[in-house]
């Protein structure tokens, strides 16, 4: 067996996952139309340079999805972690903005601290009461969501001893961690599209509400988002 | 008090079913939302139907996945508005298929145009086919609305043809059997021109792949030419009958689901409190959950207070504030404020009082009204039906000396609230319920008076004359209402336009007409007062 011949035999395990993996349609087609959710999310931004930043957010939890089908856990966990990350330095950076010049121009980086800072990131109080006052009884159920999903995520990406036990070496399909990807998506989903919402909801026309409907499928239940998106009022 | 979720709006998809209670009655109707048959479900505002729509639809997905349930909702205040009736059906149109889209993308039967897509676009575009089509078809539509009917060529848009087929192409390339439609607040009850339009279109997506759904208030009776209620769906009423035997049960299971320990243990305490909240509530669990929250303390004291103010005052303002938002309709509901609180619940209070003092065990909330009243009046009874004031039980009722009518409940509530202590007086008030017995208003009753010309009941005469012209100048033939006998008649007399009907009031018909007395004479303003109601509001 050449090197060639050992990656074939990998191709073909990622693919014996990859047929058993996709057949579950609605659990992938939950997360491919979040990613295309912030895909237009994305296209409603005034500031080219945050929407080209979301629309990598997009990309990367297509690619979570990618890395699952295909039994590569720790790469999905990854991705996952990446997309939460930079879709709350989305929000940041469109506050902050000199940090966000710096950034593109390589001088700092996306520091979670700073995002999650419970005083002055993008889940605080302070943050809400400046974009959408009636949210503000909100972000800390969010924040306390986003802070733990990152930690259980980023345990996967620092490489905790739990972690190796429970993706392996070997590939091979593992229900669990399936499972658990689901659930950490159905999180992240939740914190990104709320600061997403949070921050820019109010500065859109409602002709580009209009062409969001998935807000209010997603979020409707938040009885201030959907009397702003002209939803009946409590 | 517990905070409870008062709109099925504001409950996460994932906890609709965990805080379901369904009676039989919600289970027929949940198979009628199942069934391939389209159904009509109507309710007054806050009985449940949304709720039960949203049952239906997880209960659908779950049971098979070749079914795709599709919930759009038409209660957005920037609901499309516009005088072309065809614009109205495009945005619906529209709607009803992003809403599609969005489902289809959701449970990966589709792959958006709109993704970070990580393959090369190459490879892409044959997969995104089926959502470049329905959305392409989305967009003309959009256009059409957004533009205006002077600057779209309306046969350039693709018709319903077009849609179905766009559907039936989806279903049969993704394994689908049929989608299912839920149309939630589907039909405006203050617009019976988009009524009109809704139906319309319920009835033209009927297809071997398609059921339609849709929610409906009570005030909803446009159906339009093509569409008949009684032969083209199921037509299914949510009906919560205080004197159903599991009515308590049913109510308090509600609660429950929702309420912490300490308020399940103050109504376990406290049973009677309880039982006086949900049967004042008149089957509305809306309004049950709003009492109990408002309850300060599960106490007499409390729950009295609470009843006095609700059932006295804040069921009405709301109703009163209606007409604030449809200012066309204002006199219509004000007037049925006061032909219920002046006439008709005093007659009821009457009717309980002296069999009270005969020693009678008989009391009642319910009332007729005779079946040629002035359409003015039904009008309104309709209104306060939507606004769960009233319900009405049944039509074509005998009451005194045979005459036919129809028989409304008045909420429960509302005739327990005017006593000293409702708590204590409500158990003999309810075991002494009767419905056979009621007060009756006959067809000239003299609260009728204000609003019998139609003419009299808009503030703004001038107004609403304007907005009336085009419909005032129409010959009296579009009059269905009429016999072709009666359309004689009135052009014999020198009658040949609605307008003209319009200024000649009941006496001048019966005067002027041979053969037309008292009951013609109604009809036939009826008719012409009908067709001019639905301009009210616009």
């Amino acid at each position: 067996m050449n090197v060639q011949d050992y990656y074939q035999k990998l191709n073909e395990s990622c693919q014996t996952i990859f047929n058993s993996t996709i057949a579950d349609l609605e659990s992938f087609g939950k997360v491919h139309y979040f990613s295309t959710c912030l895909f237009e999310f994305a296209d409603k931004l005034d500031d080219r340079e945050e929407g080209n930043l979301l629309k990598v957010v997009s990309s990367q939890i297509e690619m979570s999805a990618l890395s699952l089908s295909f039994g590569l856990y720790r790469q999905t966990f990854s991705s996952t972690r990446l997309a939460l990350e930079m879709g709350l330095g989305v929000v940041y950076f469109s506050a902050f903005k000199l940090e966000h010049y710096e950034w593109l121009k390589g001088k700092a980086d996306i520091k979670w601290s700073k995002i999650i800072d419970k005083e002055n990131g993008v889940l605080s109080k302070r943050f809400a009461n400046a974009f959408f006052p009636e949210l503000s009884p909100f972000v800390e159920e969010y924040y306390a969501t986003g802070a733990t999903i990152y930690r259980q995520l980023s345990e996967f990406v620092h490489g905790n001893y739990e972690t190796w036990e429970a993706s392996g070496l070997v590939l091979s399909k593992n229900d669990d961690l399936i499972k658990k990807y689901f659930q950490y998506f159905d999180s992240v989903k939740d914190v990104l599209l709320f600061s997403l919402c949070c921050r820019f909801l109010k500065s859109f026309s409602s002709e580009k509400l209009d062409s969001m409907p998935f807000i209010l499928e997603e979020l409707g239940h938040n009885d201030s988002i959907r009397a702003f998106l002209g939803g009946p009022k409590e | 008090m517990s905070n409870f979720y008062l709109r099925t709006e504001s409950i996460k998809q994932s906890d609709i079913l965990e805080l379901s209670v369904l009676n039989s009655h919600d289970q027929s109707i949940l198979s009628a939302l199942a069934s391939p048959e389209p159904c009509l479900l109507e309710g007054s505002r806050g009985t449940g139907k949304s709720f039960l729509m949203r049952v239906a639809e997880l209960e659908i997905e779950k049971s098979d996945k070749s079914f795709l349930p599709v919930f759009v909702s038409f209660n957005i205040s920037s609901l499309l508005q516009t005088d072309d009736p065809l614009q109205f059906y495009h945005w619906m149109l529209a709607k009803a298929l992003k809403a599609l889209v969005n489902k289809l993308r959701k449970k990966g039967h589709i792959v958006s145009g709109h993704s970070a897509n990580l393959l090369s676009n190459d490879e892409s575009s044959d997969q995104e086919k089926i959502d470049q089509d329905l959305g392409k078809i989305v967009k003309e539509f959009e256009d059409s609305y957004r533009r205006g009917k002077d600057k779209v060529d309306i046969h350039l848009l693709p018709d319903i043809e077009d849609v179905k087929e766009a559907i039936e192409n989806i279903c049969e390339e993704n394994g689908l059997e049929r989608v299912y439609f839920f149309f939630d607040e589907a039909a405006h009850v203050f617009r019976p021109e988009q009524q009109r339009q809704f139906f319309n279109l319920f009835k033209d997506l009927r297809s071997p792949y398609i059921t339609c759904n849709a929610a409906i208030y009570p005030g909803v009776t446009y159906f339009g030419e093509s569409f008949e209620p009684t032969h083209d769906c199921i037509y299914k009423r949510i009906e919560r009958g205080i004197r159903d035997s599991d009515y308590l049960i049913y109510f308090k299971e509600i609660v429950y689901k929702q309420a912490d320990d300490s308020l399940k243990t103050s109504i376990e305490n406290n049973l009677e409190l309880f039982n006086t909240l949900a049967f004042s509530c008149g089957g509305n669990p809306r309004i049950l959950l709003r009492t109990i929250q408002e309850v300060e303390k599960f106490n007499s004291k409390s729950v009295n207070e609470t009843i006095k103010n609700f059932y006295r005052y804040q069921i009405w303002t709301e109703h009163t504030e209606l007409g604030e938002k449809y200012k066309g309709h204002r006199s219509l509901i004000d007037w049925g404020r006061d032909f219920l609180e002046k006439y008709v619940i005093p007659s009821i209070e009457q009717y309980n009082e002296s069999r009270k003092e005969r020693n009678i065990s008989e009391s009642s909330i319910y009332f007729w009204v005779h079946k040629d009243c002035p359409e003015t009046v039904k009008e309104s009874l309709r209104l306060l039906s939507y606004t769960s004031v009233l319900r009405k039980i049944d039509s074509a009722i005998r009451a005194t000396r045979s005459e036919l009518g129809s028989r409304y409940e008045v909420k429960y509530g509302c005739i327990l609230a005017l006593t000293r202590n409702p708590v204590n007086d409500s158990k003999k008030f309810y075991d002494s319920l009767i419905s056979k017995n009621f007060p009756e208003f006959g067809k000239n009753h003299s609260a009728y008076r204000d609003i019998k010309d139609i003419g009299a009941i808009t503030e703004d005469e001038n107004a609403f004359h304007a907005a009336l012209e085009n419909m005032l100048k129409k010959p009296i033939d579009v009059l269905q209402l009429l016999t072709h006998w009666q359309k004689d008649k009135l052009r014999q007399v020198g009658i040949n336009t609605i307008e003209e009907l319009h200024q000649n009031t009941e006496e001048n018909l019966i005067e002027k007409i041979y053969n037309v007395g008292p009951v013609r004479a109604r009809l036939i303003k009826n008719a012409a007062t009908a067709e001019l109601l639905e301009y009210l509001s616009g």
